[in-house]
């Protein structure tokens, strides 16, 4: 792979090497266990769903395939803050690659008690809270449909916290657009439209639930238009840069989402079919921007809406 | 031990074991494979992005070309797939994956195997032929398809000792009662097959002082440790039955937590 200088960009101040990002929940901590070459092209990876306390996660069947898409009830399997930060952390550090903190919390208390851990160890990296997700019966989902827990908790994280805050939305909820800019109204640097999307399935084999919780968040090619969707609309709304995640699998997806107003593309189950997917992406919006001769992907951003939002828009200019 | 990579290989022979249970042999176009028994790949016969998800599949054999075996039962849409593949058509595979059994040198082993679970068994045997000394058994329910597929290992293997439900080959009765027979004169158990087996082998263990090693089965999204859609509850907490695992202590497992 060569680098790219046009692909680039700056997120509220930090600069990355691409626009590609590896979704939270899809990729092993171990570096050891990376397989060569997967992370050409990544501008930096998220965490698995990190909490106060180690959590064992959900029991019964995990994942379900549906068609073009999987369904998760994962249920936020993770060895807790204090052990993630000791041993994974230690390892993640050494990849050379900038790791974006996902965080789920059940209280304020929690997220105040996560922030300080993590600014005690590895100082103000970049956050993703979780405030959308859907499988854990008590936590998550309620902080995206209340916006006014949402205003409150993402408030909360700004002042107590230096580095970069993103925050990623939960696509179920009545009116998306009034969360994004609840977000961005209380302090967040970028917003992540969006996590899974609820769905239900049935084992006719058994004629009952597949999932212990009933429900679980789907994600995957099949929800790409939705979610898509929620970019271009979000991208209208808000002045700070959107962070899209949803069933990106080639660079014609990644393409689309940064031309409906994504700043910067999560990438999350296209691994699952091809562990080579983001590089092969990297490439292909690399050869997209020489052929059209477009100088920084950031140039790129919103370019179908017909017009830049806002050419003063530092914070997309890339450095 | 190799990394793992995605990767493409050719259906180079494949073979009808029983009615709806197939042999293939896949050669990888450039890679040059080392694994150990219990090992497992990741395959999808499917360039589309419907079926979404590779189906993992123990390895049965490895040849001197190179190629490796895969066994399987048609249960579903991707294995289906699988089985509509023809020779010189290209495949997909994933792996490495998980780790294998644990070095038995010097050892007595067991290999014992309920019905498609003996495929990594099959690849065990064959391994160690020249260093230790294996028995191997293949325990099936009455179902009558396992009726050929237990005559072609029985015509691979002459010396596999069979056991059947009903009695409708081999000796009557389940695998477990075959095991109980034989242990006095082996050092170790490896066993792959359905969870029911594990749970009979479990409730006797305490009384068998011999180690039991495992493989197990789980619906896998990535294969590579990554999505943890395939956590098993141990004693030393979750694990990833395809990166931690496949093979695992009995002992170790905890059944009834989630
Ligand atoms: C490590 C490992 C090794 C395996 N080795 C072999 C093998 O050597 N030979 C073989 O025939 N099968 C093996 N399996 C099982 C095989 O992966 C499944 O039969 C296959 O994924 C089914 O795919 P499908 O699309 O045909 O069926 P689906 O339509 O997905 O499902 C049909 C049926 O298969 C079961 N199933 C689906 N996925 C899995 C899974 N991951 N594990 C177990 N059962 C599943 C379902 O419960 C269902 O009853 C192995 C599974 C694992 C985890
Ligand atoms: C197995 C799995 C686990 C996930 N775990 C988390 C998580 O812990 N925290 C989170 O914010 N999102 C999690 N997600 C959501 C993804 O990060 C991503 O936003 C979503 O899957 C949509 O993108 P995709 O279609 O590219 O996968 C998970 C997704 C999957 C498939
Ligand atoms: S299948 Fe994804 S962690 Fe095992």
């Amino acid at each position: 792979m060569n680098p790219d200088k046009r692909m680039a960009l700056n997120i509220g101040g930090l600069e990355f090497e691409s626009p590609l990002f590896i979704a939270s929940g899809v990729w092993p901590m171990d570096s050891a266990e990376w397989p060569d070459g997967a992370l050409n092209g990544v501008g930096g990876f998220c965490t698995k769903g990190l909490t106060l306390r180690p959590k064992r996660g959900n029991p019964g069947i995990r994942v379900w395939e549906t068609p073009c898409g999987v369904m998760n009830s994962i249920g936020l399997q993770n060895p807790g803050i204090k052990a993630f930060l000791e041993q994974e952390y230690r390892q993640l550090e050494k990849a050379g690659k900038p790791v974006i903190f996902n965080l789920s919390f059940e209280t304020e208390e929690e997220l105040l008690l996560l922030l300080g851990y993590i600014m005690d160890t590895a100082g103000n990296v970049p956050v993703e809270l979780n405030v959308s997700c859907p499988n854990v019966s008590k936590g998550g989902l309620s902080w995206a449909q209340d916006v006014n827990a949402l205003e409150r908790v993402v408030t909360l994280a700004k002042r107590n916290w230096k580095g970069l805050l993103w925050v990623k939305l939960s696509p179920n909820v009545s009116s998306f657009t009034e969360t994004a800019l609840a977000a961005e109204k209380s302090g967040a640097d970028a917003v992540v439209v969006a996590n899974t999307w609820l769905g239900t399935a049935i084992d006719v084999s058994r004629l009952e639930p597949v999932f212990d919780n009933i429900h679980a968040g789907l994600s995957g090619p099949a929800v790409f238009p939705l979610t898509l969707r929620l970019v271009w609309e979000t991208y209208a709304a808000v002045k700070i840069p959107v962070i899209a995640s949803g069933g990106v699998c080639t660079w014609q997806d990644a393409a689309s989402m940064i031309a409906a107003g994504a700043s910067a593309v999560q990438v999350g189950s296209a691994l699952f079919s091809d562990i080579l997917a983001t590089a092969k992406m990297y490439e292909g919006l690399s050869s997209l921007l020489e052929k059209r001769n477009i100088g920084s992907v950031a140039d790129l951003t919103g370019i179908a809406h017909g017009r830049r939002r806002d050419t003063n828009r530092e914070d997309l200019r890339h450095g | 031990m190799q990394r793992l990579s995605d990767f493409s290989a050719t259906v180079i022979e494949k073979e009808s074991m029983a009615p709806g249970i197939w042999t293939i042999k896949l050669k990888p176009e450039k890679l040059r494979l080392r694994i150990l028994p219990g090992q497992f790949f990741m395959i999808r016969a499917w360039s589309s992005k419907d079926p979404f998800l590779f189906r993992p599949f123990a390895v049965s054999g490895k040849n001197p070309d190179g190629s490796v075996d895969i066994s399987f039962k048609v249960v579903g849409r991707g294995t289906e797939l699988l089985a509509e593949c023809e020779r010189g058509q290209k495949v997909l595979m994933r792996g490495p994956c998980g780790n294998g059994f644990p070095n038995p040198l010097g050892k007595r082993l067991v290999l014992a195997g309920g019905a498609m679970g003996i495929a990594p068994l099959l690849f065990a045997r064959h391994y160690y032929e020249n260093s230790i000394r294996t028995l191997l058994l293949l325990g099936i329910t009455g179902e009558p398809e396992w009726e050929p597929f237990s005559k072609a290992i029985l015509q691979k293997f002459p010396d596999t000792l069979l056991f059947s439900e009903n009695g409708m080959i081999g000796r009557k009765g389940t695998i477990v009662d075959g095991l109980a027979e034989i242990l006095d004169e082996n050092d170790e158990i490896w066993a792959c097959g359905p969870e029911g087996m594990f749970h009979a082998m479990g409730k006797i263990e305490e009384r068998w002082t011999l180690p039991i090693w495992v493989s197990l089965e789980r619906r896998m999204a990535c294969g590579y440790g990554g999505c943890l859609g395939c956590a098993v509850q141990t004693r030393e907490g979750p694990k990833r039955v395809c990166a931690d695992g496949p093979v695992f202590r009995l002992k170790e497992i905890l059944w009834d937590e989630p």
